[in-house]
């Protein structure tokens, strides 16, 4: 009913964006399907692994970079090329640190909190559509699954705070974990809309639902629904980020950094990794859903949409990874940190109703067949 | 004995590993991410069956809903830092007795119905995939043929308010009375 609005058949889109990577398929031919199957994985854990501590080493550069040009000051610029090299010297240092346990913390679950929320985001990197053919897993229920781990995080917050065994630590958790809830509730409704208009949870496929010219992405469909679905979800990821000026869980003024005071070494560089991590799965997954994925823009008119053809999709999905990127590095430091309460009535007062209304509008669309901006 | 039945008895060793010290730690929240476990281990035992959503919605309600308002909750009590009392050697033997109680329930049901002389259950895989994924169980959760389940679903959202209306009627102010706070 619905894949029936979109122009390309189930078929014409395997061909034309065909699942398989040339590097799995080389593995697949060379070996046995029990081996190829190790290999394959074992690669995408590597390359994984390596995306993700070089983004976030990115990330962190980035963010001091923006927030410099933001207060007109220069940012890091000494070690390296436009001070590149300073979080791997920032890291490096925290590397060699001494990692103290305050001593009447709790020992395992002291440990075990700065893992969850790393681990969390690495199962999310799983589903994120880099290209149509550089995806580790499409699971059916691909939204189901991101709402899953992405809701894992907050173990790491709560667990971090109590085990640390100091009030500000289990302030910063508690509201850090009433936010997190709270939040996810217009997150999730935002992931159905898209699964309303898409017809489908699996990340790739709405990717491909969004075929055509720019207006053909999400954010523009729908008349006005989806572009209020945009806001909606740019704020509650913000929140579920814990960024300015959702950060009242470190909130440095008051809680002096919240539940990662008593961390110090890798236990902190974790937490620290995770977060920055997250941003990029926030992004990912903000232009995935709402901004046409690994898709070239098309503006309808031939040569100039051939030529942007060319460019490769994971060239095009880092792009608008990087936009939505800067977009809430802007947001932090532009906004002051909002209260206590009024992050709360922010929440259940105004955008849960706004995100369950612009849903049940948007299933009426849906349903009469109203796509079209 | 294939990867699949490996993989069975490692995420059943591990549920069975959890659910034990779920119930025996003697610190709450140690207990609760045992509780945790013992419920992320279920949801492999999903996957291993091909229900691809409910291993989903295992994840998503338990572990994020459910297992974090325990956490939560545990963190707003007193006494988080005391160990929980040994329970009375009555209840012990109580608790015992339901066990084995269900244990012969169970065998019996499983006698009963010879589930593990289930015929070429892996023929149908792929037909089984389909059906628990979120395509299928989506797909007969809202139809209103005789296999569909509309009228359940719609009943379980009523009661779903219900409990909603009661949770707010509960925690507002009664009329008339200020609260605590700035006024």
């Amino acid at each position: 009913m619905i894949a029936s609005l979109h122009s390309l058949t189930a078929a014409e889109l395997a061909a034309r964006y065909p699942a398989t990577h040339p590097v799995g398929d080389w593995v697949r031919a060379h070996l046995a399907p029990a081996g190829a199957f190790t290999v394959n994985a074992l690669i995408a854990l590597a390359l994984t692994t390596v995306f993700v501590s070089l983004t976030a080493l990115f990330l962190v550069w980035m963010e001091r970079k923006v927030c410099a040009r933001f207060q007109l000051r220069l940012g890091p610029n000494r070690v390296g090329p436009f001070g590149l090299l300073q979080t791997l010297a920032d890291g490096l240092k925290l590397f060699l640190k001494e990692s103290f346990m305050p001593r009447e913390a709790d020992f395992f679950v002291y440990h075990l909190a700065p893992l969850i929320p790393i681990t969390s985001s690495f199962m999310v990197f799983c589903v994120l559509p880099f290209d149509h053919n550089i995806q580790i897993a499409d699971p059916q229920g691909g939204l189901v699954y991101l709402a899953a781990f992405l809701g894992m995080g907050v173990f790491g917050v709560l667990l971090a705070g109590w085990a640390s065994n100091n009030k500000y630590s289990l302030l910063g958790a508690l509201r850090s974990g009433a936010q997190m809830i709270a939040y996810e509730i217009s997150y999730v409704l935002c992931l159905l809309l898209i699964v309303l208009a898409s017809g489908s949870a699996s990340t790739r496929d709405i990717v491909l639902a969004q075929q055509g010219t720019v207006l053909d992405w999400w954010l523009f469909k729908l008349p006005g629904c989806g572009a209020l679905g945009f806001i909606i979800f740019i704020i509650s990821s913000t929140a579920e980020l814990h960024r300015a000026p959702f950060d009242i869980a470190e909130a440095e003024s008051e809680l002096t950094g919240g539940f990662h005071t008593e961390y110090s070494g890798m236990g902190f560089s974790m937490f620290f990794l995770s977060e920055y991590a997250n941003l990029f799965v926030a992004s990912g997954l903000g232009a995935t859903l709402f901004l046409g994925g690994f898709l070239a823009p098309q503006f309808g008119f031939g040569p100039l949409d051939r030529a942007l053809e060319l460019v490769p999709g994971c060239v095009w999905f880092m792009l608008k990874v990087y936009g939505l990127v800067y977009l809430y590095m802007w947001l932090r430091w532009t906004f002051p940190r909002l209260r206590v309460d009024q992050l709360m009535s922010l929440e259940w007062k105004f955008l849960l109703p706004v995100a369950l209304g612009n849903l049940a509008v948007a299933a009426v669309l849906v349903a009469l067949g109203w796509l079209l901006p | 004995m294939n990867i699949t039945d490996v993989l069975f008895y490692a995420d059943a060793a591990l549920i069975l590993g959890s659910a034990v010290l779920a119930v025996s730690l003697r610190h709450v929240l140690h207990a609760a991410l045992a509780l945790m476990m013992a419920l992320f281990s279920t949801a492999g035992l999903f996957l291993l069956l091909h229900a691809e959503f409910a291993a989903l919605v295992q994840v998503l309600v338990y572990i994020g809903g459910v297992v974090i308002f325990i956490v939560y909750t545990i963190l707003l009590t007193a006494h988080l830092g005391e160990e929980v009392p040994r329970s009375h050697p009555a209840k012990q033997l109580g608790a015992l007795a339901g066990a084995l109680l269900f244990c012969a329930l169970l065998l019996a049901v499983l006698w009963a119905g010879r589930a593990w002389e289930v015929p070429a259950a892996h023929a149908a895989d792929a037909a089984l995939a389909q059906a628990g994924g979120v395509k299928g169980i989506g797909r007969r959760l809202l139809s209103a043929a005789p296999d569909g389940f509309l009228v359940p679903f719609e009943i379980v959202s009523l009661l779903l308010l219900a409990a909603l209306v009661g949770a707010i009627s509960i925690a507002r102010k009664p009329a008339g009375d200020p609260g605590e706070g700035p006024k």
